[in-house]
């Protein structure tokens, strides 16, 4: 008998995965309203140091709560996400809820009136909105080091980053405050976070989720996706904001090679480590080597500052002082771009799709680092890149960044690890979801990913 | 890659209808010079003459 005290833990925060919980709420041993409570009553102490939530949305998540318990008794189906709380980076529209996008800008604008795509979708599988996360402004960094909102932290180690931007939505599923969350993810910000922060994330193929309702930042290259708790519930959010189900090949059956070149250089030793017996596991004796990966990221980072300059021209010249100074000034060099190499990198991008569907003829999945290494400390935010020191704000998105500019969908799952949380990227051809699935809940089966719920 | 001075960053965003204040430039010259060596990256590719840009995504 599943009981509320297997479900929260004595903090009064999760306990139990996104399956779990289903399960719990749909056969009425826990309601939803009781954890729905219990989560909002104890998160504000708890993300005092953390600073993954930047509004709880109190009223929404107990009256949705208090649905899903009566559609329960009324003998209705409540949805395969049935009283499983979810966080929403604060890009995404929630009705009455201002879309800020982690700015002041847009700080005073007026509530939304619908809710995003994708937070409509996780309420009619049955999920609860519980809180807004924090984010860097406008989507712009991979630290989310936020000057109006401040920082946050890691909640494996308060001392170091969680990575961003979509870092409040993968660190409270570390934190247990919630179960899934969504995120945006340009040049990395699902995959750099949930590396940073253990948890599991989806870049989906290009397209695939709809960005409607939520504010824009690299119209090229924007993707929007779930974090989870666990392997099957990424699945099981992913299936819901797909509005689709899948059917998964099986896992024995799938190719899997190791990205060489590019992704093997700089990798920390605890990586190297990690990221070895993985590819032990998947029987990825095969290295394939991705062609001109660092031009490839370089068409990213030219392609994201000049369309984000692009976005927000007319407020760089109107309202420059009310930017966070750090994305202001990256906005304001992306003005400066000429447009021929824009035009090139595009070109460029054309050229690289190419090679990627090439890669793939011989390989189903590809493996690779989503970092460097751990987290960096926030009083030494720097990782080594060729023998160099440099900042890892720039920096934490060099395996993630290149990969975004072909649109193929990757998965970050958490490694097996004895420190902090070290991130994989699994990477299928565009539309095979199925595959990444496939070999992620036959990892997370047989133990050789981290549990979120190690210590209970 | 030539490294941005103030002057050129001035004239580059008065083209572009920006007035930058002085407590921008240091922030804006150092994104510039990182974007400026990401460019030439691009412009060095050898690319078909005749290759498309990829505008839109398509799988």
């Amino acid at each position: 008998m599943t009981s509320s005290s297997t479900l929260l833990s004595p903090r009064g925060l999760l306990a139990g995965s996104t399956a779990s919980i289903a399960q719990a709420v749909r056969s009425q041993q826990i309601s939803s309203y009781a954890l729905i409570h219990s989560l909002l009553e104890h998160i504000p102490s708890h993300d005092t140091s953390l600073n993954c939530v930047t509004r709880l949305l109190h009223t929404r998540a107990l009256a949705q709560a208090r649905t899903i318990d009566e559609t329960i008794k009324n003998g209705r189906d409540p949805g395969p996400l049935a009283g499983v709380p979810f966080g929403i980076k604060e890009l995404f529209d929630v009705k009455g809820e201002i879309t800020r996008a982690g700015s002041r800008i847009l700080a005073n604008d007026p509530p939304a009136s619908h809710d995003a795509a994708l937070v409509e979708r996780l309420i009619q599988a049955g999920a609860i909105p519980i809180a807004l996360t924090n984010m860097d402004e406008f989507a712009y960094g991979f630290a989310t080091d936020n000057a109006h909102y401040g920082i946050t932290r890691n909640p494996h180690d308060p001392a170091r980053l969680a990575g961003g931007s979509s870092g409040g939505s993968a660190a409270g599923i570390a934190a247990h405050f919630f179960s899934l969350s969504i995120g945006s993810d340009t040049n990395g910000s699902i995959r750099v976070p949930a590396s940073l922060c253990g948890v599991w994330g989806l870049r989906a193929t290009q397209g695939t989720l709809p960005t409607q309702g939520s504010v824009p930042f690299v119209h090229s290259l924007d993707t929007v996706g779930p974090f989870a708790d666990s392997a099957i519930g990424l699945r099981l959010c992913f299936e819901a904001l797909a509005q689709t189900t899948l059917s998964l090949p099986s896992p024995t059956k799938l190719r899997v090679a190791r990205a060489g070149g590019w992704f093997a250089r700089n990798v920390s030793p605890p990586m190297e480590k990690a990221l070895s017996e993985l590819a032990h596991t998947l029987h990825a004796d095969q290295t394939v080597t991705l062609p001109h990966i660092d031009r490839a990221r370089a068409a990213a980072f030219i392609i994201s500052a000049s369309e984000g300059a692009g976005l927000h021209i007319k407020t760089l010249r109107s309202r420059p002082h009310d930017y966070d100074p750090a994305v202001r000034d990256r906005l304001l060099a992306g003005a400066l771009l000429p447009s021929t190499v824009i035009y090139q990198a595009h070109c460029l991008r054309r050229w690289f799709r190419e090679q990627m569907h090439h890669v793939f003829k011989t390989t189903d999945v590809i493996i690779a680092p989503a970092v460097v290494g751990p987290a960096p400390r926030l009083d030494q935010p720097l990782i080594m890149v060729d023998g160099q020191t440099v900042s890892a704000r720039a920096n934490l998105g060099l395996y993630t960044q290149p990969l975004t500019l072909a649109g193929f969908p990757v998965l970050s799952l958490p490694m097996k690890t004895d420190g902090l949380p070290l991130g994989a990227q699994l990477i299928a051809p565009p539309g095979r979801e199925d595959r990444l699935f496939s070999l992620a809940e036959m990892l997370e089966e047989n133990g050789h990913t981290q549990p979120i719920f190690r210590h209970h | 890659m030539t490294t941005p001075t103030k002057n050129e960053v001035t004239l580059l965003a008065h083209a572009n209808n920006l007035s930058l204040d002085p407590e921008f430039y240091d922030g804006v010259c150092s994104n510039l010079q990182l974007l400026r060596h990401y460019a030439q990256l691009v412009e060095d590719m050898p690319l078909p003459d005749r290759i498309e840009p990829a505008c839109e995504y398509t799988p």
